[in-house]
């Protein structure tokens, strides 16, 4: 009976991995959202010179920022502190530990935190892989909250990826398995 | 209100709606840093109003304008670190006004 088990665990993660790569190399729009607006696409483009790829996952408010959103949380603006050790505690204190890279990992999620000029102390922006297939959401300040791949929002307004943070998700990236 | 009191409110209201204006900006708008909504001359011109100004100040903070939370700290030189409680190591912005609203109420509170 065990090799059956097995076998079945085995035959589940390839049937994971095989849809992983239709779903996510073979259809590359974000899976949620609404594709944005010419207005959008003008004043969120403009900011970010790498985004190609995005849509609008939440409308836009003041009632929630970028660090709030990377913790679930959508209706408080937090900003701990303009260093990475603030938002190491920050972060801490909501169950994210430090990564030390941005790859996809088997039952993880992440949190991308961004910085001008690779500056530690100039942080500037967090997102969220929300979604399998390298999608990341962030809440973009006071405006609309997207989803995109993440290396598409650097390079422009928030400058780049200096940190990750990682936090169990018992449904996160089962291909991987 | 007092002569003086409406000279005050009419030259906050004025600020305020220029500031307002101001931060609509998407260049400030995208950022989630409180410091780009507020480093700006109608937000200092408030804060140059000092005490007078601080009843329309609160009022704001009442109704969730959350930015002029430093306004308040920069007039009246309190320090948020001790008002924080203890168990809330990061408050949320709004935490933050709702603590200087109580502040405000108990400091009123204790000048009757």
């Amino acid at each position: 009976m065990g090799w059956f088990v097995d076998f079945f665990k085995w035959w589940k993660c390839w049937v994971r991995k095989i849809v992983h790569l239709i779903v996510c190399y073979y259809g590359p729009k974000p899976p949620k959202g609404d594709p944005p607006t010419s207005t959008q696409k003008l004043t969120i483009e403009g900011y970010f010179q790498n985004l190609k790829t995005w849509s609008v996952t939440g409308p836009s408010t003041g009632a929630y920022n970028c660090i709030a959103w990377s913790v679930g949380v959508t209706n408080q603006w937090f900003w701990p502190g303009g260093t990475t050790a603030d938002f190491d505690a920050f972060y801490a204190s909501y169950g994210w530990s430090i990564s030390t890279n941005g790859n996809r990992k088997y039952k993880k999620r992440k949190v991308a935190l961004y910085a001008n000029n690779s500056n530690p102390n100039d942080c500037t922006h967090g997102s969220r892989e929300t979604h399998d297939c390298r999608w990341d959401e962030s809440k973009l300040g006071g405006l609309e909250r997207i989803m995109h791949i993440r290396s598409e929002l650097e390079g422009g307004y928030y400058g780049n990826v200096i940190r990750y943070y990682e936090k169990h998700d018992e449904n996160a990236n089962l291909d991987l398995c | 209100m007092s002569n003086e009191n409406k000279q005050v409110k009419e030259k906050f209201d004025a600020l305020f709606v220029t500031w307002e204006k101001l931060i609509q900006d998407p260049k400030i708008q995208l950022s989630s840093r409180p410091q780009d909504y507020i480093d700006n001359q109608p937000y200092r011109e408030i804060v140059k109003l000092g005490s007078d100004a601080l009843p329309f100040i609160i009022e704001k903070l009442e109704r969730g304008v959350f930015f002029l939370n430093q306004a308040v700290l920069d007039i009246t030189g309190v320090n948020m670190e001790e008002i924080i409680s203890k168990d809330k190591r990061f408050p949320s912005e709004q935490e933050k006004s709702l603590l200087l609203i109580k502040w405000w109420q108990s400091r009123k509170r204790s000048q009757k």
